[in-house]
């Protein structure tokens, strides 16, 4: 608030006189260059410092500095160090930065230390380049307004560059959005050029030196603040990784005063609502399928979807548009192709996907990223950019045993600069993928198990009711029809082997074959009457196949007087061979039997026909 | 955490700690990472392979319909034999296989059903 940051600036200024005091190591920075972007919600400052080691021993560490009331708001920083001579050759290698003990340092000053690389020793110069982002430092002012008014912020921050060491030269151009300038704090050497704000070159300045300066302007980014993102990212190895984001999205700028007029808002020619935005842009990453947008209440039919090899743009609409305090929430959800964020090397497995989240110039107070792995996932260790509070939780899901372990990364004040991958390595062997196949067929399995323990199982609750032993003797019937059926195919059987070896005859003239196969065929049939026997007497003592028992003898006869025909068939016709008689003769001898035959084969297949449909 | 050692020849990129609160309790369980004297390579060229899905995603729906198919007729035949044999005639060996064949088809089938209508199981 503004009340709180004046507070802050006094107190930085009396501190600084009260605490003058001498450079804090013997570094001298020789040349600082700030600028300061605040075309967004948020304020980017990128610093490029020329470090002077103009004392008599080498140092490592390097601390920067930034006044409280922006540290508190500090979301991303990035210390880097160029490489190589000139501008052409830039090759940007990160460097360690923690916080540090304010020891010799006033307290209303956050300090962060660096690491370098490599000592610095006495006459060295380096060159670092920072990049700091800020979140909230962009005040709405005023702070309500109406419909109709434009969005005004205001940005402090100081001219000259607060750090521990003394400054030989240094200047800061702040990049403002391309519309009204309010105001701005005039210092000596101050410029503007279009939407451009130059301050400096200042010279030789003090450390701990500070101008306060204020810059009040409008503002057209959307301050569209995420409370609250859950991110859930399931692996699944069949070949799919499935994002499901719920998004709780605020409008952090200026608040609405007054009421809402939709007739202003849609007015044309001239709109009253330049505070509200209507869309946000999720950039998804390419060859994302079945996208959807929903809410509790259900599906937000508002959105857009445009993708090419690079990217999917979802360009998304929420069901009113949001002005200063208002609040939407909805829910995003999205399938991308395994191979193209699950890897494999030396042995372990790893997910190499985003943290944050793909709406554009979004800022997440709460970030939560649940990373759900497959059922059997080992050696679960994650890797970031950043740092993130870990936590690990199982979550039951389908076909689960004994569940899949999540990975859940929280992070407080998230801007897009760290929407960097994350790698999460895991331990994971394909025959763990078997268990869920595994799991239907046992399923399937018992069903089937208990199918037949059902049929096989006497379920009857009286064992000496005539129904009960009806069914019992109709049981055995069936039984021995069903036998009697199989007796009497494979009779039929042992006609057509003789029928075929008759055929052999007529091919190649081989009568001793044709009279061995007769033989094996008396002596099979022979058998098969034998078995047919008891079957009938069965059949003909039971009273509950009364009605069945004249047809079945009936189809024994049958099958007998075709087995005689048969046989003679058989015989006139290896007479005839022997005698070699013409293939003539012997047909007109046959012909009639062969007429019967035919006549009783069908009638014996009519009746099979019968017992079967009983 | 345990804390993991870091492996030689890693390139990840560093981890910067920033807390935003006092008393934050950082419970890192990350690779305290060594500076890469390249720029960021992507991890293509770390030896990285990518891993897919040990059936090609596109077979899943035709799959899905053959095994099901499959699967079915022999349930059919399985009931069939339960209903057409009598008690005597019955053989257990008959219907036990009968019933894993169709079982592991009806499995698999599921399986391929399930995963061809988006429910990555």
């Amino acid at each position: 608030m503004k009340q709180s940051s004046v507070v802050d600036l006094l107190l930085l200024l009396l501190a600084i006189a009260l605490f003058a005091t001498p450079a804090f190591s013997d570094l001298v920075l020789s040349k600082v260059e700030r600028r300061i972007d605040v075309n967004s919600q948020i304020a980017r400052v990128t610093k490029t410092l020329k470090v002077v080691n103009s004392g008599s021993e080498s140092v490592s560490e390097f601390i920067l500095t930034f006044p409280k009331f922006l540290g508190n708001n500090l979301a991303y920083l990035s210390v880097a160090h160029s490489e190589g001579k000139g501008k052409s050759k830039r090759s940007l290698v990160n460097l360690s930065v923690r916080e540090a003990d304010s020891k010799g340092i006033p307290d209303s000053i956050s300090v962060y230390s660096v690491a370098l690389p490599k000592p610095l020793s006495k006459g060295d110069t380096l060159t670092l380049e920072v990049v700091a982002a800020f979140t909230n430092v962009l005040q709405p002012f005023p702070e309500k307004i109406t419909q109709g008014e434009i969005h005004l912020v205001m940005l402090q921050e100081s001219a000259q560059y607060l750090s521990p060491y003394a400054v030989e030269s240094q200047s800061l151009s702040i990049k403002l959005p391309n519309a009204r300038i309010e105001s701005y704090t005039k210092l000596e050497n101050t410029k503007l050029q279009g939407s451009e704000l130059k301050y400096g070159p200042y010279k030789n300045l003090q450390s701990y030196s500070y101008s306060p300066i204020v810059v009040h302007f409008e503002s057209k980014a959307a301050f569209a603040v995420a409370e609250n993102l859950v991110r859930e990212i399931e692996v699944s190895h069949w070949g799919n990784v499935q994002v499901t984001e719920h998004y709780n999205v605020v409008h952090r700028g200026a608040q609405l005063r007054g009421e809402f007029s939709r007739l202003d808002f849609q007015a044309r020619p001239n709109p009253r609502g330049a505070s509200a935005f209507r869309h946000l842009l999720a950039r998804l990453p390419p060859r994302a399928h079945s996208i959807y947008y929903r809410d509790d209440i259900g599906n937000i039919s508002t959105s857009e979807m445009q993708s090419d090899s690079k990217k999917t743009e979802l360009l998304i609409e929420p069901r009113f548009p949001l002005f200063g305090g208002w609040k939407t929430f909805f829910t995003i959800g999205y399938g991308l192709p395994l191979s193209d964020f699950l890897f494999v090397s030396e042995g372990k497995r790893f997910l190499n996907i985003s943290f944050g989240s793909p709406i554009l110039d979004l800022v997440t107070e709460k970030l939560i990223v649940q990373v759900v792995l497959p059922e059997g996932s080992k050696d679960i260790s994650v890797t970031t950019p950043f740092a993130v509070k870990q936590s690990q939780e199982i979550k039951y899901s389908h076909l689960d045993i004994a569940g899949r372990p999540v990975v859940v990364l929280e992070k407080n004040n998230v801007v897009p600069d760290h929407n960097q991958h994350i790698q999460v390595y895991y331990k994971f062997s394909n025959i763990n993928l078997l268990s869920e196949p595994l799991m239907l067929i046992s399923g399937f399995f018992i069903l089937f198990i208990t199918c037949i323990i059902y049929t096989r199982a006497d379920f009857s609750i009286s064992k000496s009711s005539p129904t009960y032993l009806a069914k019992l003797q109709w049981d055995e019937v069936l039984a021995t029809l069903q036998e009697v059926q199989s007796i009497i195919q494979k009779c039929l059987a042992t006609h057509d082997k003789l029928e075929a070896s008759l055929r052999d005859l007529s091919r190649t003239g081989d009568i001793q074959t044709c009279k061995a196969a007769r033989k094996s065929t008396d002596s099979l049939l022979k058998d098969l009457s034998k078995e047919l026997k008891p079957l009938l007497g069965f059949l003909q003592s039971s009273p509950s196949a009364s009605h069945i028992s004249p047809k079945v003898e009936e189809l024994v006869a049958k099958e007998k007087e075709l087995e005689e025909k048969l046989m003679a068939k058989h015989t006139t016709v290896v007479e005839g061979y022997e005698k070699k008689s013409s293939g003539r003769d012997i047909e007109n001898r046959i012909a009639s039997q062969q007429q019967k035959i035919i006549a009783l084969r069908q009638e014996i297949e009519d009746l099979l026909e019968f017992i079967d449909e009983i | 955490g345990k804390p993991v050692k870091s492996k030689p020849g890693a390139t990840r990129v560093l981890v910067s700690e920033i807390s935003q609160r006092k008393g934050f309790h950082n419970r890192l369980f990350i690779v305290p990472q060594i500076e890469t004297k390249k720029k960021k390579k992507s991890l293509a060229t770390m030896a990285a392979k990518p891993i897919a899905s040990p059936i090609p995603v596109a077979l899943y729906p035709t799959l899905s319909v053959f095994t099901l198919a499959i699967g079915l007729v022999i349930t059919a035949i399985f009931f069939i034999y339960e209903a057409t044999s009598s008690r005597k005639n019955r053989s257990l060996g008959k219907e036990l296989a009968t019933s894993a064949v169709a079982s592991v088809f009806l499995g698999f089938g599921s399986l391929f059903l399930l995963l061809a209508s988006g429910v990555y199981v």
